[in-house]
C-alpha cells in the first residue's frame, strides 16, 4: 500500500490524453481513446491516421496523417507533419525546429512542418511565428510561412483558407462516422467479390501491399484506388491547364 | 472587332463552356501596342513561373500557376518601335501589375490588372568597397500602389533595366543607401538611365557637418556697402544619421576661404574648438563669390562648405542667374541657387511676387516644391533643392524659372542645363 502511494505521488502528471485515435502510436505503440500521454511522449499517426489529444488542462490538438511530434505540458514538439491546435485557458507553444509558434489562449490555428517549409495559420485568436527574424505577429484570417529553417522572415498575409477547408474536412472525415455506417459500407464493399476472377479483397491487406497494387490483380488496384482517401479534396484538386484567367484594360492615367 | 466578338459570343453560345471565358472588350487595345507580354513571378523564390505573350489585339491569357503562393501577375504591353536591348528589344508602352494568392481549388480565377503607361528605367550600380556583394533595391513609385518592386544586384553588376509606369520613383536598399536613388523619373515611351551607388549604412554617430550664416538656414548672399565691411557670423553643426544636431566636444575646425575676384574677404575667423560652434570674425567688402570651407580635423573628419554671393543691393529686378552648388553632385541632390539681379549685376532689390520652376524637364527632381512666394523679405539668393538622378540617353535636362513679380512689371525667365548622365559598365 505504502510502495503504491509512493510511487504514485513519485509520477509526473501526464501532459495529455488521447481522445481520438485512428492509426495513433504513443511512445511505438498503438494509442486509444484515454491513452494517458507522458511529458515528453512521442505520438505519431500512420499514413491514413487521424488524432486528437488533449494537452494540459483544456487545449485541443488534431493531427493530420503522417505527422510525428512530442507532448509536453502547454507545448508540441512537431518533428514533421500538421496540427490544428485549439487553445484554451492557457497559451500552447510549438517548436518546429528552426522556428517556434507561441498561440494565445483561445486561439485556433494550424501549425504545419512539411519539407518545403513551415506555416502557422489562424483562424481565430492571434499567433506569434518565431523565426530567425523578427517575430511575426499573425491575426485571425492570416498566414505566415517560411522556410524550413524559420529563415527568409515569414511573410504574414491574409488566407490560409484551403488550409483550413484542408484541416476542417480531416476532422470531418475523421469524426463524423459516429454511427459507424461508412465503416459499415466500406467493409461491405471490401468483402463483395468484385469479378467472377477477383478474389476477396481483405481490409487487413488494404493497408498494406494492395494499395499499391501489389497484389497483382488489377480489380484490387481498382477497389483500392476508389476507397483510399485522395492526398486532396476534389474541389481543391487544380483542374488540368490554367487556373488563372489574366485580363489587362489600358488607362491614360 | 466587332464581327469577331460576336462570333465568339456565337460559338460560346453553341458550346458548354462557361459564358465567363469569352475575353470581351478586345478593341480596347491601344493602338501603338503591338504586344502584351505576361510575367508571373513566385515572390518567396523570386523566380517566374510562368509567362505567354499574345498579339495585340488579344489582351488576355489563361495560365497554369502554382496556388497557396504570392504570386506576382506582371503584364507589359509593347510597341513594334526599338528599345532598349535589355527591355526586350522593342519599347514598352504600357505595364501592369498586382499581387495575388491564387486558392487552390478547381475554379479558374479571373486576374485583372489595369496598365499604366510606361517606359524604362535602365541603370548601373556601383557599389562601394565595403558595402555587401549583393543588395536586393526595393523600387516604390509615388504614386503606385502595393509592393515596392525587387530587384536583386550583384557586385559587379552590369546595366539592368525595368519597365515601370510613368513618375516618380525612390530606390532603397535594406542597410545601405542608395545614393542617387531619389526622385528618379520613368517617362513615357522612352529610356531613363540612372547610376546608382550603393553604401553601406553609416555607424558612426557623426555623418558629417554644416556651416550656415548664423540666423539664417537659406541664407547664400550678404549685402555689403561701400562705406566699411561687412561682418558675418557663421555657425558649425555635426549631424548625426537622422540629420539632427549632435554636441561634438572634442572636435577642431579650421577655415579656408576662396574669393573670386580676390581681395572680398577682409577677415578670417580663427580656428575654433567643439561643435556646435557659433563662429565670429569673417568680413567681407565689395561683389562676387566667397566660399567658406569649414574643415575639422579631429573626431570625426569632416569639410562643410558655403558658397556666399557678396554684394550691394541695388535696383530692380532685372534677370535671373541659376547655378549649382556643387555641380558634381547633381544626381545625389544638391542646392539650386536662384540669384535674382538688377540692370548693373548688382543683387535686385527684394520684391514680392512668385518663383516657379514647373517649366522644368520632369526628370529634375524638386522635393521642396516647384512654386514658392516672394513676400518680399527673401535673401537675394533663393534656395531650392534640386536632384538629377535620372535622365533620358544623351539628353541634356534643362531647369527653368520664372519670377513674377506683383510690384515691379515683368516677369523673368532663366534657364540652366544641368551636366548630361552619361552610364557604362565598369
Amino acid at each position: 500500500m505504502i510502495a503504491v502511494l509512493l510511487t504514485a505521488v513519485a509520477m509526473a502528471p501526464p501532459a495529455g490524453v488521447v481522445r481520438v485515435a485512428y492509426g495513433v502510436g504513443v511512445d511505438g505503440a498503438p494509442a486509444k481513446t484515454g491513452t494517458l500521454l507522458a511529458d515528453g511522449a512521442r505520438v505519431e499517426t500512420t499514413d491514413r491516421g487521424y488524432g486528437e489529444i488533449q494537452v494540459g488542462p483544456d487545449a485541443r490538438v488534431r493531427m493530420s496523417a503522417l505527422t510525428r511530434m512530442r507532448v509536453g505540458p502547454s507545448m508540441l514538439s512537431i518533428g514533421s507533419g500538421r496540427v490544428w491546435v485549439q487553445s484554451g485557458r492557457t497559451e500552447v507553444r510549438v517548436d518546429l525546429g528552426g522556428a517556434r509558434v507561441v498561440l494565445e489562449p483561445k486561439t485556433s490555428a494550424i501549425v504545419e512542418r512539411a519539407p518545403t517549409g513551415l506555416t502557422l495559420a489562424v483562424r481565430i485568436g492571434r499567433g506569434v511565428f518565431e523565426g530567425r527574424g523578427k517575430p511575426v505577429v499573425v491575426g485571425p484570417n492570416q498566414i505566415a510561412n517560411a522556410d524550413r529553417r524559420g529563415r527568409s522572415a515569414a511573410q504574414v498575409r491574409a488566407g490560409g483558407d484551403a488550409v483550413w477547408d484542408l484541416v476542417v474536412r480531416e476532422a470531418r472525415s475523421a469524426l463524423g462516422d459516429v454511427g459507424r455506417v461508412e465503416a459499415f459500407v466500406i467493409s461491405r464493399a471490401l468483402r463483395r467479390t468484385m469479378l467472377p476472377s477477383a478474389t476477396t479483397v481483405d481490409p487487413f491487406d488494404s493497408y498494406g501491399d494492395a494499395i499499391s497494387g501489389a497484389d497483382g490483380r488489377a480489380s484490387g488496384v481498382q477497389i483500392e484506388g476508389a476507397l483510399r482517401p485522395p492526398p486532396f479534396f476534389d474541389d481543391e484538386v487544380p483542374p488540368k491547364g490554367p487556373n488563372v484567367r489574366v485580363d489587362v484594360t489600358f488607362t491614360e492615367e | 472587332m466587332r464581327r469577331f466578338a460576336v462570333v465568339l459570343l456565337l460559338a460560346t453560345a453553341c458550346t458548354t463552356e462557361p459564358i465567363g471565358r469569352v475575353s470581351l472588350g478586345l478593341g480596347d487595345v491601344p493602338e501603338q501596342v503591338n504586344s502584351v507580354s505576361f510575367f508571373v513571378v513566385d515572390i518567396e523564390r523570386d523566380l517566374v513561373v510562368a509567362s505567354a505573350t499574345v498579339t495585340a489585339p488579344a489582351s488576355s491569357v489563361e495560365l497554369g500557376v502554382p496556388a497557396e503562393v504570392p504570386l506576382d501577375f506582371r503584364a507589359i504591353a509593347r510597341t513594334d518601335r526599338p528599345g532598349p536591348r535589355l527591355a526586350g528589344g522593342t519599347m514598352p508602352a504600357y505595364a501592369a501589375r498586382a499581387q495575388r494568392v491564387v486558392p487552390l481549388g478547381r475554379e479558374q480565377i479571373p486576374i485583372d490588372l489595369l496598365a499604366r503607361p510606361a517606359g524604362v528605367l535602365s541603370f548601373v550600380t556601383r557599389f562601394s568597397d565595403d558595402a555587401d556583394d549583393d543588395v536586393e533595391l526595393s523600387i516604390a513609385g509615388e504614386s503606385e500602389v502595393g509592393a515596392p518592386l525587387r530587384i536583386r544586384v550583384e557586385s559587379p553588376g552590369g546595366e539592368r533595366a525595368v519597365v515601370l509606369p510613368i513618375g516618380r520613383y525612390t530606390v532603397t536598399a535594406e542597410e545601405h543607401v542608395v545614393l542617387e536613388g531619389e526622385g528618379l523619373f520613368v517617362a513615357r515611351e522612352q529610356e531613363s538611365i540612372a547610376v546608382l551607388s550603393v553604401e553601406p549604412t553609416p555607424s558612426d554617430e557623426v555623418r558629417g557637418v554644416t556651416v550656415r550664416i548664423e540666423g539664417c538656414e537659406a541664407c547664400r548672399s550678404v549685402e555689403t556697402s561701400s562705406s566699411a565691411p561687412t561682418a558675418v557670423t557663421l555657425t558649425i553643426d555635426a549631424f548625426d544619421e537622422s540629420q539632427l544636431s549632435v554636441d561634438v566636444e572634442d572636435a577642431m575646425v579650421t577655415f579656408e576661404l576662396e574669393s573670386d575676384p580676390p581681395g572680398l574677404v577682409t577677415s578670417m575667423p580663427g580656428p575654433v574648438t567643439g561643435l556646435p560652434a557659433t563662429v565670429e570674425g569673417l568680413e567681407v567688402s565689395g561683389r562676387g563669390r566667397v566660399v567658406v570651407t569649414a574643415v575639422v580635423t579631429d573626431d570625426p573628419e569632416a569639410t562643410a562648405t558655403l558658397t556666399l554671393d557678396v554684394g550691394p543691393i541695388g535696383g530692380d529686378p532685372d534677370h535671373l542667374e541659376l547655378s549649382l552648388d556643387a555641380p558634381d553632385e547633381i544626381a545625389r541632390g544638391t542646392e539650386l541657387r536662384i540669384a535674382i539681379l538688377d540692370a548693373d549685376g548688382r543683387f535686385a532689390r527684394p520684391v514680392p511676387g512668385q518663383l516657379d520652376l514647373t517649366a522644368s524637364d520632369p526628370f529634375v527632381f524638386l522635393p521642396d516644391g516647384t512654386a514658392l512666394d516672394l513676400a518680399g523679405d527673401e535673401p537675394a539668393v533663393l534656395l531650392r533643392r534640386v536632384q538629377r538622378s535620372s535622365a533620358p540617353r544623351g539628353v541634356e535636362v534643362t531647369v527653368v524659372a520664372t519670377l513674377t513679380s506683383t510690384t515691379v512689371p515683368g516677369t523673368w525667365t532663366s534657364t540652366l542645363t544641368l551636366p548630361l548622365l552619361e552610364i557604362s559598365e565598369e
